[in-house]
């Protein structure tokens, strides 16, 4: 059973700690600018959504590279740096957005989820980040939806 | 130099020239950053009694070497000038974000000097600094103006600090505001940015910090973050500052009779219960966000649509607890939406919620007396009155009638007054009081007193927190005080400041350290600093020579500026008993005062009209300030 990185927009105090932990890790000094998750605010709707890579299982970043550097391969979409061209075709691809291009190395930057040890859920105090099983990812999100159809059955 | 960007930015509006200046590691490790070099900047540069709204000023905006990086409170910055204020030292720190983009940019601080023809901002995307004219932005409020700056530069990542029209004109509490609701609050230092008509300055900044020690530096860090998610007041508890804001704590100080009611009457308030913390939550409160790098968010985010006081909108954030004494229990106003819609106009008009509380609070107290009248003001200022203390608010901010005498801030308003006004502001230098009531903490009457910028409710400590034994043991303070006691305190006092200091010159945010916030992480700062910086014989000892060398200087500054005689004196009203409460009859005199001021002097190697000796100055690497404090010219 694969896991992933869960989000809950609701619970993220937009502190930003996920994409320093993240630049940190992946490129051995803070530069959110490189960071393979990335925070979106909406401030008039006081809404702050953290974004990384939803690793597809049919991935269309996976479908559009010419040059065999992204793979899905037990529910992860591994990227290869070494095979990557620097095209961006997968930028165009991603309907997510969550893949960028990192000029200071020519090859293109996602989340790998840390080899399954995400720097960004353990700096992330409020908990709005989760690594869990992703047959169960959706378990606590089901759970909030029906207890408000239960709050609304009360009247 | 790692931790550092290792260059400060230079700007002359007057002739539209910048320029980039190297930190040396020299420099960098003496002063390390923030308060420390910011104060070595004011008394190098300012001339001495130099105009604080005239082209001489200084604007200074100072980081460190820890901002940027994922130290826990470390989005912050320090700006500093000489103040309007107080004419001494000038310095507000503030949070947001704008730190770290200013490190991705590549500085460690700016330096703005001169004046511009014309209203103009300044653009700084990496190593492109530009000047461009802000004419269309005169009046601006914060939102419009970050919005209307990050359309011209077409980037939403832009973060912007401002002034908004208080600032434009010159109120003498008019803020530094930065990323839409965080202020660099204290000392009238929007009015020095209004007066070299600075509008703003916008940061885009794609670079990096780097780290000595990358791995050593994050494993401290991890440390830091357990013992602030454990902390009782900062972690994850029901009461903690992220769940109930700063505001959380009202009651209990009603309940100590240490929350400023009428202005400065009393410290227990029947209507504590609803400006709370708790009381927020349960009614206008959205949520709460954070600063960069932050693990508590005590920012309140709130909204209020309808209703008398409704447009409170969510992008202002929402009152701390600072705002809601000042415009609450200080003007006896227990309407929290009003309190919210006060926070919202002083986060667009870009005023010091404190002062302008306090302003409020000291024109109420006038019209009560009939030193004010209704003529004068336009309308009845009676306590607990929310409509007329936003119409009086709006009227600050403009300078308009009334107003315009309460711009200059209570000492001002009060001389220009007479007739006894001035037994009613409380201030120190000009400085009005934090929320925080003195004569129910003795020790902070102290610092009061002594602190660089005046009534500074940020320096000294908290009696509250030495009422139990080993507070500090760090700092050698193991002993329980009693907080209505002044005996034995100038020494606690004394160290506090220090390692505040310390602190300050990270700058990291008060709340996530010893003194301010109560988490025993020394070592865990010491760790992240040395870390990276590659300083592996930093000492805990050095630290606190850190913290006092810049307390010295910003000390310095004050009193080169006052001429020699330091002004440490408590305002009149700490000498009226506070009415009731479980503070009551507490008063805390000048008289009262002296002993523990000639003791702390000692302490502070200074001399007893309070100026910092030669032989103290020399000890902390400063013989040149000493000669400028002896009145041979000034630092230039």
């Amino acid at each position: 059973m694969s896991r992933m990185i869960v989000v809950d927009p609701a619970k993220c105090t937009n502190c930003r700690m996920c994409e320093l932990a993240c630049s940190l890790v992946k490129t051995g000094a803070f530069a959110p600018s490189r960071s393979r998750i990335r925070v979106h605010v909406f401030a008039e709707e006081f809404k702050h959504i953290p974004l990384a890579c939803f690793q597809c299982t049919a991935a269309p970043c996976v479908k559009v590279c010419p040059a065999g550097a992204l793979a899905q391969d037990d529910g992860l979409v591994r990227f290869v740096a070494e095979a990557c061209i620097g095209c961006r075709m997968c930028m165009l691809g991603c309907p997510f957005g969550v893949i960028a291009f990192d000029s200071a190395t020519g090859v293109i930057a996602k989340c790998d989820t840390c080899d399954g040890d995400p720097e960004c859920v353990r700096f992330c105090t409020p908990h709005a980040l989760e690594f869990r099983e992703s047959e169960l990812a959706d378990v606590p999100k089901g759970r909030d939806f029906a207890r408000r159809v239960a709050e609304a059955a009360k009247g | 130099m790692h931790g550092y960007a290792g260059q400060w930015l230079r700007v002359d509006l007057s002739s539209g020239k910048s320029w980039v200046e190297p930190l040396d590691e020299t420099r960098a490790r003496r002063y390390l950053g923030g308060r420390g070099m910011g104060a070595r900047i004011l008394l190098d540069e300012v001339p001495r009694g130099g105009d604080p709204l005239g082209p001489e000023n200084r604007l200074v905006f100072a980081m460190g070497p820890l901002a940027g990086t994922f130290a826990p409170g470390s989005g912050r910055f320090v700006v500093l000038a000489k103040s309007p204020a107080t004419d001494g030292f000038g310095e507000a720190y503030t949070g947001g974000f704008v730190a770290h983009e200013l490190k991705y940019a590549g500085y460690d601080g700016i330096v703005v000097q001169g004046r511009a023809a014309e209203l103009v901002y300044l653009a700084i995307v990496n190593d492109r600094v530009e000047i461009r004219p802000a004419g269309h932005l005169a009046g601006r409020g914060t939102l419009e103006t970050e919005a209307a700056i990050a359309g011209e530069l077409g980037d939403r990542e832009t973060r912007v600090i401002s002034i908004g029209l208080a600032g434009e004109k010159r109120v003498l509490y008019a803020c530094v505001m930065n990323d839409t609701d965080r202020a660099a609050g204290r000392t009238g230092l929007g009015a020095v940015m209004g007066a070299k008509n600075l509008k703003a300055i916008a940061i885009r900044g794609t670079g990096r910090v780097t780290l000595a020690d990358p791995k050593r530096f994050r494993e401290h860090a991890l440390a830091d973050l357990a013992k602030i998610r454990k902390h009782p007041w900062l972690g994850d508890s029901p009461g903690s500052a992220g769940a109930l804001g700063t505001a959380g704590g009202v009651e209990d100080l009603s309940n100590a009779g240490i929350l400023p009611t009428r202005n400065w009457e009393t410290g227990t308030w029947e209507y504590a219960d609803r400006i709370s913390g708790t009381a927020m939550k349960n009614t206008i409160l959205l949520g709460h966000r954070a600063c960069q790098a932050c693990p508590v968010g005590c920012t309140r985010v709130v909204q209020v649509l309808g209703g008398p006081f409704g447009g409170v909108r969510p992008e202002y954030g929402g009152p701390e607890y600072e705002t809601v004494a000042a415009f609450g229990s200080l003007c006896e106003n227990p309407d929290l939406e009003a309190i919210a819609l006060l926070n919202q106009r002083c986060n667009v008009y870009g005023l010091d919620t404190i002062s302008a509380g306090s302003a409020i609070a000291f024109a109420m107290e006038c019209f009560e007396q009939g030193i004010l009248t209704e003529r004068e003001i336009g309308f009845r200022l009676d306590w607990g009155d929310a409509p007329a203390m936003v119409r009086l608010l709006d009227m600050i901010a403009r300078r308009e009638g009334v107003g315009d005498l309460l711009a200059e801030g209570a000492r001002r308003a009060a001389a220009k007054l007479g007739r006894g006004a001035s037994d009613l502001a409380v201030e120190v230098k000009g400085l009005e009081f934090g929320m925080h009531e003195a004569r129910g903490k003795k020790g902070l009457a102290l610092s009061y007193a002594t602190a660089p910028r005046g009534a500074d409710h940020m320096e000294g400590f908290h009696d509250p927190s030495l009422a139990v034994p080993n507070a500090w043991p760090e700092l050698g303070v193991t002993e329980a005080m009693d907080r209505f006691i002044l005996e034995g305190k100038p020494r606690v006092v004394r160290l506090a400041e220090d390692y505040t200091s310390f602190i300050n010159c990270l700058p990291l945010c008060s709340f996530m350290s010893l003194t301010v916030g109560g988490i025993r992480n020394t070592d865990e700062i010491s760790g992240m600093l040395s870390a990276a910086t590659g300083w592996t014989d930093l000492t805990f000892a050095e630290e606190m020579a850190i913290g006092e060398r810049a307390y010295n200087l910003a000390r310095a500054f004050t009193v080169r500026e006052s001429g020699g005689t330091a002004d440490d004196r408590l305002p009149a009203k700490l000498s009226r008993r506070l009415r009731d409460g479980a503070s009551r009859a507490q008063v805390i005199t000048d008289r009262d005062l002296q002993p523990a001021l000639q003791e702390y002097y000692r302490l502070r190697g200074w001399s007893e009209t309070g100026t910092p000796t030669e032989t103290k100055l020399t000890e902390l690497g400063l013989a040149d300030v000493a000669r400028q404090l002896a009145g041979q010219g000034d630092g230039r």
